[in-house]
């Protein structure tokens, strides 16, 4: 039984009068170390499968502090299944040298949560182990690493155990009105929380609540701003933002899987549903004089080229009704009524698709405006369903640096255009 | 209904010894029997006539809801007639919780009494305190549940985003309290208790001066002036943008980010309010964990709920050692020390400032100095059976103090309990209060309650006294009712003496907490071990998983017929009690006020024979009667169980209160404890 839990600790419901604790006995993991054939005893503990369904354990608290001596059969850390809160107690006397995995965060089935020393001195010992073991900060991360075997001794061979979160900063260089000439930071509580859970550095962020105070919509615009890919978009809260990004690749754990985000799990369903749609790709070159001339004489305008490209789609598309036509039933074409334009958005590790509804009617300048609050919401992750899925689509990728791109055509849409850019001629685009 | 009916407070003119210029309020009909009232904790009894008590069972009809009650000559016949050379037996000073507790029980008691009231009828509690609190805690609660989308979704439930009008929901509070208010005041009315309008003083042993110059003797005195919210140096309150608890349950306005100073009950249940109305909140607590006076387990499993998932943070171990309204466009600014070192720590600023500091005794100018009392940082000090002490640590006969006054326990229920108390004693009558046995509970979503002992102070406790202690816990999380209610945080804790069961102190942290604590707190004050608790130990604390759902068909214990049936058979007598949910003070906040409790009992023993509720969280409520049952405890005892304000509980206190026994031999299963 105890093999089955696989760790140091077991679990003992609290003593009800309802509930025995049951006795099992404790497994600990010990590795000597080979090459220095010095038997130090650092016990890993690990998270206790208090239940048959339970894969991923939170710790409600942890009982006992860092430093503090343990005997034999005391509660040490309160760990929260999907039944119910445990207390769980050591089976070895000795020190709890390190956390590794602090309350409120979670940690799977059978990884280390902390460190126990047999002996004072060995706690030292320990504590350098689960700084190399580097663990999560936030509740919301959880980690995901595999339990690692600890040689003492040995620290190299102690791995990197959790995939550090890319941290982005923004760095702004602004004074606060709220913030006393810059010396403090005035941020409410929620914004405070979002930081946190966001990662982003209060002291970068422009505040535009009341008083210049940052409030979570500057919490949320900054950290959309710090991933996103798009330098072009209007900067949230007005000032110069230097965008440091994290060169892509670092803070990732090679060998290793990493589950999708909700987003990203919604863009592969996207993505295998439009396998089931026979695609053909047509390229065609159109010289883009006019639309130059046209867009240097209305930018001073606010008018960008997305917008012009999205506006020029529509318009072809009311003189071409088929090609804003879909197919659903096999036996008919379904022409849609209305003209609506899909346009990637690069935000956090995914993309959205906010929609320029009624491009084809829209004016020019309206459209602009129009598209610039879609861009600043879908950054700050506030676009409402209705603004970014829509039953008939037209969908265009723009990416300045993107030189090619072949889309895929979603379920609900029946065309799909990447407009790569050619720096010199100006643009040549396709329909794809 | 009485809440409708027109009021004339009384003015110094009334205090004429017949209560006769009040019978214009009360309309009559033929009904001998008044429809049944809850104020504030408190029962409304007047001699005779709560139960009806013959076998004739055309009596059980009279308590419709419909009916027009009241009959004025009865009433007039409640107060009593003063013993010789007084104008009254009781003079009360304060007509809050406590003294209308007192008042009440005094004219049972047959007992000429008088209340004195400078302010309004109902004070704190009424006014400014519990019941507009609980109308705000209540739309918390929908509010809560409303934005709750994942809660929702689990339900299969579809809602569309949940909004408030800031107007509607202050004049929801406003109206409850005016309702609990004119209630009240009915309720003295009715008894024939004189209401004396002005400022009570003390001049001397056994007399009383009120307003400018009236002077009035009386054998008995009880001081129940109640308490204000205490605002520390340094704090300027201007009402608007820096408040106490008076001018927020007003609701004038929500801010976007408020600093609420105290993480107490009353800190505690603001947060939840503000919270669930879409403002940010920053605690202040000078001591170094957030909600100090719970049981620190409880504490930290509410701090995980209560605190950390919202839009809260909070600043521990830190005096706010000034605090300066907005103006001119400035914020408010709180400037934070180390409660330690005094050293200046950080600077908020702020939309708004709620001070939730405590209370302070509301004592000045009552003339304690004249018969040579002197308080204690405002409070007046009383003996356990309260009696005030004076300076030189002699009792002042005919002289008690009771509720916030006192400061043993600042809660509306326990200024009534002593109030009670006291007035058994006037009554040749020695009583003790376990205050042990009072339960407290904080209205937040979930609720939290308690009673007795936090486990450190059980310890402390036990290893003074050379005893061990247990603890024993259990999760909502396997209950089913929390669990079919999507509710499954909380946590249930008992602590007690293993060698002899004797129960310590219960705490509970989740769903309908406020009223689960009923079972234990009554075991407590009858001094049960829990050994004889009814049922699986300590499955008392968790919701009945066959029992029916809010507001389905009543549970029940012991049907009539069958009582009857019984009755008739083995030759006694029975009688039936009822009381309303729709003058329950909780029930009223919820807006859920239909709901009767039914008690059928032996008058000539006081044995109960069946209990029967329909209403909000009746199967939770029936707990307390089965266990009464079960334990063989008799309705004289079981009526001086003490429960908290304002819950739904109080329906079952007003039930057994209400019952006429006619012998009053107690049999207590355990010795009350002085505390």
């Amino acid at each position: 039984m105890a093999h089955l839990l696989n760790t140091t600790f077991i679990p003992t419901p609290s003593p009800s009068l309802r509930r025995h604790a049951t006795t099992l006995s404790p497994l600990t993991q010990i590795i000597p170390t080979q090459k220095t054939q010095v038997q130090s005893k650092i016990r890993e503990i690990f998270m206790p499968a208090l239940s048959s369904t339970m894969t991923e354990g939170k710790i409600v608290s942890w009982v006992k502090s860092e430093g503090d001596k343990l005997a034999k059969g005391e509660s040490v850390v309160v760990v929260e299944s999907d039944k119910a809160d445990m207390d769980v107690e050591t089976f070895y006397d000795g020190y709890l040298a390190a956390i590794i995995v602090e309350d409120g965060n979670s940690a799977p089935v059978g990884s280390a949560i902390a460190f126990l020393a047999e002996t004072e001195d060995e706690i030292a010992q320990a504590k350098s182990k689960a700084s190399t073991s580097s663990s999560p900060s936030d509740p919301s991360s959880s980690p995901t690493s595999p339990p690692v075997e600890v040689t003492a001794g040995d620290s190299s061979s102690v791995g990197q155990q959790v995939v550090e979160k890319t941290v982005s900063k923004v760095m702004v260089s602004s004074s606060h009105p709220a913030a006393d000439g810059g010396k403090r930071i005035v941020a409410s509580p929620y914004a405070k929380k979002l930081a946190k859970e966001l990662k982003v550095d209060l002291s970068g962020v422009l505040g535009s609540g009341p008083m210049g105070r940052i409030v979570a919509k500057d919490i949320e615009a900054a950290a959309a701003t710090a991933s996103a890919v798009v330098a072009e978009a209007p900067q949230p809260g007005g000032g110069s933002i230097s965008v440091a990004k994290t060169p892509a690749g670092s803070g990732i754990e090679l060998g290793t899987a990493v589950p999708f985000t909700t987003m990203q799990g919604a863009v592969s369903r996207n993505m295998v549903e439009s396998l089931a749609v026979p695609t053909f790709r047509v390229g065609y070159t159109i010289t883009t004089d006019a639309l130059d001339a046209l867009y240097k004489k209305i930018k001073s305008k606010g008018v960008t080229m997305t917008a012009l490209l999205a506006k020029a789609t529509a318009l072809a598309l009311v003189k071409h009704p088929v090609v804003n036509s879909s197919c659903r039933d096999g036996k008919s074409f379904m022409y849609n009524s209305s003209i609506n334009i899909a346009v990637a958005v690069a935000i956090d590790s995914g993309l959205i698709t906010p929609v320029l509804r009624d491009a084809d009617k829209v004016d020019i300048y309206t459209l602009s405006r129009k598209w610039k609050e879609l861009v600043d919401k879908a950054r700050a992750k506030q676009l409402q369903p209705h603004e970014y899925t829509t039953d008939r689509k037209i969908s265009v990728v723009l990416d300045w640096m993107i030189r090619d791109l072949r889309g895929t055509v979603g379920g609900s849409q029946s065309i799909f255009s990447g407009i790569p850019h050619h720096a010199e001629s100006g643009c040549c685009w396709m329909i794809q | 209904m009485q809440s409708s009916m027109s009021l004339s407070l009384s003015s110094p003119s009334t205090i004429t010894r017949s209560n006769s210029t009040k019978v214009d309020l009360f309309s009559t009909n033929n009904s001998p029997t008044p429809r049944a009232l809850r104020f504030c904790g408190l029962r409304r009894e007047v001699l005779g006539f709560k139960s009806s008590s013959t076998s004739n069972s055309t009596a059980f009809l009279v308590s419709s809801k419909r009916q027009h009650v009241k009959n004025v000559s009865a009433s007039l016949s409640g107060n009593g007639t003063p013993s010789k050379g007084f104008d009254y037996d009781l003079v009360i000073i304060g007509a809050g919780v406590g003294g209308h507790g007192a008042a009440l029980h005094a004219v049972e008691k047959g007992l000429k009494t008088a209340i004195i009231e400078g302010d309004v009828i109902g004070g704190t509690c009424v006014n400014r305190g519990c019941v507009p609190s609980k109308a705000l805690l209540a739309v918390s609660g929908r509010m809560r549940e409303l934005q709750n989308e994942h809660h929702m979704k689990a339900f299969g439930l579809q809602v569309a985003a949940a909004g408030y009008d800031r107007q509607g929901v202050a004049d929801h509070a406003n109206n409850l309290a005016s309702k609990i208010r004119i209630n009240l005041t009915n309720s003295l009315k009715a008894i024939g208790v004189d209401i004396l309008t002005g400022t009570g003083m003390i001049l001397g042993p056994q007399k009383v001066k009120y307003g400018s110059d009236n002077i009035i003797t009386t054998k008995d005195i009880i001081i129940a002036t109640g308490s204000v919210p205490s605002v520390p140096n340094g704090i300027e309150v201007d009402g608007k943008t820096v408040i106490t608890s008076d001018h927020a349950l007003k609701l004038e306005f929500v801010p976007e980010w408020i600093a609420i100073v105290g993480s107490g009950y009353i800190g505690l249940e603001f947060s939840d309010v503000y919270t669930a109305l879409g403002s940010e909140v920053t605690f202040v607590e000078a001591l170094d964990q957030l909600m100090p006076g719970f049981d620190p387990e409880i504490g930290k499993l509410a701090q995980r709920v209560l605190i950390n998932p919202r839009k809260i943070d909070y600043h521990t171990g830190v005096y706010a050692s000034k605090i300066t309204p907005a103006k001119d466009g400035k914020p408010v600014t709180i400037e934070l020390i180390d409660a330690k070192t005094k050293e200046p720590k950080d600077t908020l600023e702020v939309d708004a400032a709620l001070i939730a500091t405590g209370r302070a005794p509301f004592t000045q100018g009552l003339g304690l100095d004249k018969i040579n009392v002197q308080t204690q940082r405002g409070f007046v000090p009383v003996d356990e059976r309260m009696r005030v002490i004076d300076a030189n640590g002699e009792l002042v006969p005919h002289l008690y103090c009771i509720g916030d006054a006192n400061g043993k326990m600042m809660l509306a229920h326990a200024a009534s309990a002593q109030g009670i108390s006291v007035v058994e004693q006037v009554c040749g009558k020695d009583h003790v209060l376990n205050h042990l046995s009072i339960p407290a509970a904080c209205f937040t979503h979930p609720e939290i309650s308690m009673v007795g002992l936090t486990e450190p102070q059980a310890r402390e406790k036990a290893e003074k006294e050379g005893f061990e202690i247990s603890v024993a816990k259990t999760s909502f999380k396997a209950n089913t009712k929390a669990l079919a209610e999507n509710e499954g945080e909380g946590l249930a804790k008992l602590i007690y003496r293993p060698d002899s069961g004797e129960i310590l102190g219960v705490h509970i942290f989740g769903l309908h907490a406020a009223d689960l604590i009923h079972e234990a707190s009554n075991a407590i004050a009858m001094g049960s071990r829990i050994q004889r608790w009814p049922g699986t130990p300590f499955g008392f604390v968790m919701f009945n998983p066959d029992g029916s759902l809010d507001g389905n068909p009543g549970i029940k214990v012991g049907e009539e017929p069958q009582a009857r049936e019984k009755a008739e058979k083995e030759g006694f007598e029975i009688s039936v009690a009822k009381t309303s949910f729709k003058a329950n003070t909780k029930a009223l906040a919820e807006n859920e006020g239909e709901g009767l409790a039914k008690l059928i009992y032996r008058p000539d023993s006081g044995e109960i024979l069946g209990v029967h509720i329909f209403g909000l969280h009746a199967a939770d409520l029936i707990h307390e009667a089965s266990n009464a049952i079960a334990m063989g405890s008799r309705i004289q005892d079981i009526k001086f169980a003490v429960h908290a304000h304002p819950t739904l509980s109080e329906v079952l206190d007003e039930l057994f209160k209400s019952a006429k026994v006619k012998v009053n031999i107690s049999s207590p299963v355990g010795e009350p404890v002085a505390v």
